[in-house]
């Protein structure tokens, strides 16, 4: 079993992986304060697995494989989903990348449609444009798996009208 | 795919997990996306949050383990207390007025700047609540004011009380102006919120026409709720 985090430790991968952590969890879920909550969990998370981030060969795959869970299920649990007109505030909409509050709407009518690993698989893809290999190595499914996933996304998608501009 | 380079390469850069690929070099827009991420980092870090949340998270780690755990440690005591006939029924009882059993239902408001617990506070602090349901599963807890307004605490967006074990993370909030109380309702079964808030208000009334602060009485008994809890909180005047 993998030694768990010392105090030291998690201070400094909090350090280093919070602020990140809070950028992608705002660009998921749209708002300040829900993404500092999903900071919390992800590091209440990222302790109880104790020391298994370190077999990663790349950390931030775990912490990316992490916060997509903690802000999908943020945003199938606290229905944020469904209050689109509860849109961030001005001061927190400023700034924002078009792009950014594209997908993240892409995101909420997708949440409404798909199980949790075409969810998980939409987001990598449309919102994080990751390649298919970083989908595999992040999800931690086979190629095969993903690549058909992917494909149900897309046709989904593209049913809703819905498959952003590339 | 586009050929740009993804969040997760992105974020990488950002913490500097990773040399910058070639591609970042020769693409703008790439770059740009880069500056961006780094500057809602550097934001990130430094706002108040970034604080609180550490103090948090290295709280959780700091809580003891489980009770689960001591639980499977246990789980061979009971049938070999009966094998031995050592077995007894304990009924726990509400302690006399007056008394605290250690480790009863109660709630406490926790400082987090530092740790203090039911202190004195002022406007703008951050306090976390603590909620101690034991021996019973559910909570209910109200803040009245000083003008006697009752609001519901917790669970924020309910309308009946809620189970502190499910909670992720414990609730927290900012103080605003004014001493306030907590009335905290523990039950074994889920109580609805309103008649709560409404025995609180028509007590905070009564206190109100005798010119007394709100929490001169108790409020009237609680159909289903076993235990209340008061905690009064004065807030000082200025930050």
């Amino acid at each position: 079993m993998a030694r768990g985090l010392g105090a030291s430790e998690l201070a400094d991968l909090y350090e280093k992986y919070a602020p990140t952590v809070h950028g992608r969890a705002r660009t998921l879920l749209g708002r300040d304060s829900d993404a500092w909550d999903a900071v919390q969990e992800v590091f209440c998370r990222l302790l109880q697995a104790g020391g298994a981030f370190r077999a990663e060969a790349r950390p931030m795959t775990y912490i990316f494989r992490v916060t997509t869970h903690v802000c999908l299920n943020m945003l199938r649990s606290r229905a944020l989903k469904d209050v689109p007109v509860q849109a961030p505030t001005e001061a927190e909409a400023a700034g924002e990348d078009p792009q950014e509050v594209e997908a993240r709407n892409l995101l909420r009518v997708l949440a409404r449609e798909l199980d949790d690993r075409a969810l998980q698989i939409a987001t990598l893809h449309f919102v994080d444009a990751l390649t298919q290999e970083e989908i595999v190595e992040v999800v931690g499914l086979s190629r095969k798996t993903v690549g058909r996933e992917l494909e149900k996304v897309r046709v989904r998608a593209r049913e809703l009208a819905l498959e952003p501009r590339s | 795919m586009s050929g740009h380079l993804s969040r997760l390469a992105l974020d990488e850069l950002v913490v500097e997990d990773a040399p910058p690929p070639a591609h970042l070099a020769t693409c703008a827009q790439c770059q740009a996306k880069l500056a961006r991420l780094r500057e809602a980092a550097g934001a990130a870090r430094v706002a108040p949050e970034f604080a609180w949340t550490r103090t948090r998270v290295l709280a959780q780690r700091a809580a003891p383990a489980p009770a689960r755990r001591l639980l499977r440690t246990w789980r061979w005591a009971v049938p070999l207390a009966l094998a031995l006939g050592l077995a007894s029924v304990v009924v726990p009882r509400e302690p006399p007025e007056g008394v605290r059993v250690k480790g009863g239902p109660f709630v406490s408001v926790v400082r987090q700047s530092d740790g203090a617990v039911d202190a004195p506070l002022s406007p703008g602090d951050v306090v976390t609540l603590s909620l101690k349901p034991a021996p019973y599963r559910y909570a209910l807890v109200f803040a009245t004011d000083a003008a006697g307004k009752v609001s519901l605490l917790w669970p924020a967006r309910g309308t009946q009380s809620g189970d502190p074990t499910a909670l992720v993370m414990p609730p927290t909030f900012i103080v605003t102006p004014g001493d306030f109380v907590l009335d905290a309702f523990f039950s074994d079964a889920p109580l609805p919120a309103e008649p709560g808030r409404a025995a609180l208000a028509i007590r905070a009334a009564a206190c109100a026409a005798l010119e007394l602060s709100s929490d001169c009485q108790p409020p009237a008994r609680l159909e289903g709720a076993a235990h209340h809890y008061r905690l009064a909180v004065p807030v000082s005047s200025s930050p």
